[in-house]
């Protein structure tokens, strides 16, 4: 029988926490990149809306839409899975200012070059077959028997599996002292589907009008619903023991390579083979794209914003519009390094001030001032007359890192830029976006004072 | 049907046949719990702008929990999704998932009026927009249809997400 290999020394348990901080880095990395390609999909297109390649077209739009936005939800609990074993163990897990400061952008701490022999480099970009690889390359599931890397990985997979072993190594007394300011289980702190993961069986019937005498009209609805994420697949878990950072661990590695390494389809991520893995949802959709003289590959552009080039900048759009998309741009940058912001100062709060904080305020945060503000910025009608060129046909975001001058200035710089925008370009920040920026909750949290939100009844 | 207001909405709820009272829907005019035709609490198109307890839809977005709860959310901010609640609406997850949010929000409204021990009676079955050019009928038996929330409300009705199986169109 082999010995037990000794605790980690106090060295090795900072080393540990490091690399659980770059498995953080790296599930945050994509969300950006996910969320841009995602954003670059009109999921109800009116391409050629009367024949059946219109319907073909928009069908797969809404689909695509509905997986990556299941996938992007998915890294965001992994992100959060990391930062509880991180928590778990002693470490402070840090958000703000981690995701890439500029694309294209390597992963962190990966492998620099890739099989062909050139380097990795992940970019915001539209849908199309070439985004779509780079995600696989994302997703790659390791080799069976690939060993375990720590530093230059070639898989996340391969990555996980180093982690997962030095984990096992840690003195189980470490586990119970830091569970309160973890992310709590059964807070709802992550739903594994919703409107936008969803999507149709056939887009045609989203269009439709609905009959005002069906008997069962959620019945018609329930029929054309696809699900992507299943609500067993794993879920947030607070890290008690090393069994749980083990199993969280897995739940990462699973979701995205696959249940089984030896699976050559990495279809399942579970023993059930009842959700499908990241890697094998985006295949499907590179495999529809890349078809050679399919409707989805000859047509694509017409269900995708014209205006999400590759990689923008700040610069850029500013060199177009001749500096007035700055506040725009600014605002869009600021609110996602606000949600940054709120998810660490999450991990200092408990109980019902850590929900309030994070699950109110990321979920309006999220969902209802930087997916609208976004919503709202694709179209060129959103702005004033002269706004851009006379080709101008809206803005994309471009996920540049925004630094507040302080955290106690933050909300404040944040509200300010809102005010502005607006004030300039009241289609992009409307009454509705502008109200639910000042209702976020200040990320300065002197200790003991509660937390804080705007009015209810203003909204 | 009369629009005609004839008692102020004291209780704020979320949608058709779920009024605890007499008089308590949007237009006044029910005879009694769970009759009403629409909802008293301030519209709204999404998850957390409810403003105050049992003012939430549910369906769209949300915890497991809260999908299955429509209508009877805890307090402010809490509730699930857009109110009035469609009739297309089926929640996305939770054990209520891809089934009517509005059956769910009426079975729990019928579970808090019988350990209320209060009675209630059943929800419109059809209803019209009252109006004169619009001569359907529409079937409210599972809930108001969007179409008829589009037009009997002022600034018609939209829910929310970016799929469109909202079945109220959608907000981006």
């Amino acid at each position: 029988m082999a010995a037990k290999k000794p605790f980690l020394t106090p060295a090795e348990v900072t080393a540990l926490q490091a690399h659980l901080q770059t498995a953080l880095d790296v599930e945050l990395s994509t969300v950006p990149i996910y969320l841009y390609t995602y954003y670059s999909i009109n999921r109800s297109p009116s391409w050629d809306d009367d024949a059946k390649a219109g319907d073909t077209l928009a069908t797969f739009a809404n689909k695509a839409g509905g997986v990556i936005m299941s996938v992007a939800v998915e890294e965001m609990l992994h992100m959060s899975l990391a930062a509880n074993i991180l928590r778990a163990i002693g470490g402070k897990p840090k958000v703000y200012g981690r995701s890439p400061a500029t694309f294209p952008t390597n992963l962190p701490h990966h492998k620099k070059l890739g099989p062909d022999g050139t380097p990795y480099s992940f970019g915001l970009s539209k849908l199309s077959a070439d985004q779509l690889e780079k995600f696989l390359e994302i997703e790659q599931p390791e080799q069976p028997g690939g060993p375990q890397e720590g530093n230059n990985w070639q898989t996340l997979g391969q990555f996980y599996d180093y982690v997962t072993e030095q984990i096992k190594r840690v003195n189980p007394d470490v586990f119970a002292r830091h569970a309160g300011t973890q992310l709590q289980e059964a807070s709802g702190y992550y739903a594994p589907n919703n409107v936008d993961t969803i999507y149709p069986k056939n887009a045609f019937w989203v269009k439709k009008s609905k009959s005002p005498t069906a008997a069962h009209p959620s019945a018609e609805t329930a029929k054309q619903a696809q699900f992507t994420n299943n609500q067993d697949s794993g879920n947030i878990r607070v890290i008690r023991t090393i069994d749980d950072a083990i199993k969280a661990m897995t739940i990462i590695k699973h979701q995205g390579e696959g249940y089984a390494v030896t699976d050559p389809r990495h279809e399942g991520d579970d023993k059930q083979d009842n959700e499908d893995s990241h890697w094998y949802r985006f295949n499907v959709l590179h495999q529809a794209c890349s078809r050679k003289g399919s409707v989805i590959r000859t047509h694509l552009d017409h269900a995708l914003f014209s205006c999400f080039v590759a990689n923008p900048t700040r610069q850029m759009w500013s060199t177009e519009t001749r500096g007035a998309s700055d506040p725009v741009i600014d605002l869009v940058n600021a609110v996602y390094a606000y949600l940054l912001l709120m998810t660490e100062v999450s991990y200092t709060l408990q109980g019902p001030a850590q929900h309030t904080f994070f699950y109110i305020g990321m979920h309006k945060g999220m969902i209802f001032v930087l997916d609208k503000l976004i919503g709202n910025m694709r179209y060129g009608s959103s702005y004033p007359a002269g706004f851009g060129s006379t080709a101008f046909q809206g803005l994309a975001p471009t996920f540049e890192s925004y630094r507040f001058s302080s955290r106690q200035n933050a909300r404040s710089e944040l509200t300010a830029l809102a005010d502005q925008v607006h004030a300039s370009v009241p289609q992009v920040c409307d009454a509705n976006i502008w109200q639910r920026i000042h209702d976020l909750p200040d990320v300065h949290v002197p200790t003991g004072s509660p937390i804080t939100f705007g009015s209810p009844t203003s909204l | 049907m009369s629009t005609a207001k004839t008692t102020p909405p004291l209780e704020l709820h979320a949608c058709l046949g779920l009024n605890a009272c007499k008089g308590h829907d949007r237009f006044g005019t029910n005879t009694c719990a769970g009759m009403g035709a629409c909802a008293t609490s301030q519209a709204h198109s999404c998850h957390t702008l409810n403003n105050c307890r049992g003012q939430g839809g549910c369906g769209l977005y949300g915890t497991a929990e809260e999908q299955n709860r429509p209508g009877n959310n805890p307090c402010a901010w809490q509730g699930s999704c857009a109110v009035p609640i469609n009739a297309e609406r089926i929640s996305t997850d939770g054990s209520n998932q891809g089934r009517s949010v509005w059956m769910r929000a009426r079975a729990v409204f019928e579970e808090r009026m019988q350990q209320a021990q209060r009675t209630f009676g059943e929800p419109p079955q059809q209803l019209t927009t009252g109006v004169v050019t619009d001569t359907t009928v529409y079937n409210t038996a599972e809930g108001p249809p969007a179409a008829w929330l589009d037009a009997t409300m002022p600034g018609g009705y939209t829910a929310c997400g970016a799929s469109g199986l909202s079945g109220g169109g959608s907000c981006i």
